[in-house]
């Protein structure tokens, strides 16, 4: 039994050392076997040959701030709703609601709407057991930075990159995806208002552009159908909705790109055109507010 | 036996854990200060020749920097990002199989980003990606 031991010892041993020193090795073809079956087994990770990304709320309401469409604290969910919130799938959904809402706050430099919403952003990490997914450096660090628009936006970003990864590296991605999904139908929620309001073109092309992200949330949804009826119960409100995106016209132009290797930057000179009737920006605009009332109240 | 069993699954699964964690913490360094991440990491298994693929939009006005690392250090990753109808937006073999590019969209593109991993002995591994943008 000892002997056993030392050698699965020296084995552990031999492997860390390796490790440290992988720029300036490569491993058997074995090895790299076992880690791939050994990853299977734990399923550490999701493995998958598609995957899709929905875009940042952050970055779709940071048009807002770019277009300097008046601050209307209105629009957000507030934060006495959170006590409404009794299971995990709507505490999740909701966790990605508030995120965005917290970028909102934050581009518009509200100090103590952004306290309060990182208040309730805790309570609901916490109470669905990935606040471990926060350090506390990085909650240190953005209590420190709540007047910090700049760093703010970038911790906060990092944060629920954590999440994400906390929630993909312990099999809990159906968690992580509601949050998306939360995240993606706030920001929506916030443009669509916002379009109708002020009849804005550059933010009704906007809506128009998320046909693509939203295709994908629905085939990233789907994969979950089978463990709650909430999955399912989104995914056809959101197929409801893809519906009236199909009136969309979207055209696509390629054009040659412009490389500068030395700036590492490549120009993308492709473009795209959206056309959306007013009537169909009105339907669209009743129908995700509908699928925001299905989420947050 | 059973005991030094799990202790030694459990103890090679943490190994292979800190080994992808070094993986993301790279790919987060090439994200600088200077770029926001869309708040995702993406990974994805790849056997010998196989392609992994991310499908994306990326927003007009928006500079995105992707960047790529994988488990098999003296391996290439080839990244391509490509629209819809094919065309060959970037691809990193043109500069020597560089980890991290700079894309500027003047227009919104719905792309896919392809990933490979090129390594002489046919191994498996994990390439992670991230995006970031300003």
């Amino acid at each position: 039994m000892p002997k056993i031991l030392i050698i699965v010892l020296c084995f552990i041993i031999l492997w860390g050392c390796d490790q440290t020193n992988q720029q300036g090795t490569t491993g058997s073809k074995s090895r790299n076997n076992e880690l791939v079956d050994t990853i299977n087994s734990t399923q550490i990770l999701n493995i998958n040959d598609n995957l899709f990304s929905i875009p940042s709320p952050h970055q779709v309401s940071k048009i807002l701030i770019d277009l300097k469409i008046e601050y209307n604290p209105e629009i957000l969910n507030p934060t006495q709703n959170t006590r409404k919130y009794s299971n995990s799938y709507k505490k999740a959904l909701n966790l990605g609601v508030y995120g965005a809402d917290l970028g909102y706050v934050n581009l518009y430099e509200k100090t103590q709407e952004a306290i309060t919403y990182f208040s309730v952003i805790k309570i609901l990490a916490e109470e669905l057991d990935i606040s471990n997914a926060f350090n506390k450096e990085t909650i240190k660090s953005i209590e420190k930075n709540l007047t910090n628009q700049d760093s703010l936006l970038h911790l906060l970003s990092n944060s629920y990159q954590d999440i994400d990864l906390f929630l993909k590296t312990n099999d809990q991605e159906h968690t992580g995806v509601l949050i998306l999904a939360g995240g993606w139908i706030e920001s929506m929620f916030m443009l669509t208002q916002f379009a109708i309001n002020t009849n804005n073109q550059q933010l009704c092309t906007r809506i128009g552009e998320n046909k693509h992200p939203l295709s994908n949330l629905i085939k990233i949804l789907s994969k979950y159908t089978e463990k709650n009826k909430i999955y399912q119960t989104l995914v056809d409100k959101l197929i409801t909705l893809q519906e009236l995106y199909d009136n969309i016209e979207v055209n696509y132009t390629y054009e040659y790109s412009e490389t500068h290797p030395e700036q590492k930057i490549t120009k993308i000179y492709s473009k795209t055109e959206i056309t959306i009737s007013k009537e169909d920006l009105k339907k669209i605009t009743t129908e995700i507010s509908n699928i925001r009332n299905f989420v947050i109240l | 036996m059973k005991h030094i069993f799990i202790l030694f699954t459990l103890l090679f699964s943490n190994a292979i854990y800190a080994q992808v964690t070094n993986v993301e913490n790279q790919v987060r360094s090439y994200l600088e200060d200077s770029y926001i991440s869309d708040g995702q990491i993406y990974r994805v298994m790849l056997n010998y020749e196989e392609e992994g693929e991310f499908d994306v939009t990326l927003f007009g006005g928006t500079q995105y920097r992707i960047a790529f690392s994988s488990t098999l250090s003296q391996a290439n990753l080839i990244f391509t990002v490509i629209d819809f109808e094919q065309n060959v937006l970037f691809t990193n073999q043109d500069f020597d199989n560089t980890p991290y590019w700079d894309l500027l969209f003047t227009s919104t593109i719905d792309c896919k980003i392809q990933v490979k991993i090129e390594d002489k002995q046919n191994r498996s591994g994990i390439a992670v990606m991230m995006i970031g943008y300003k």
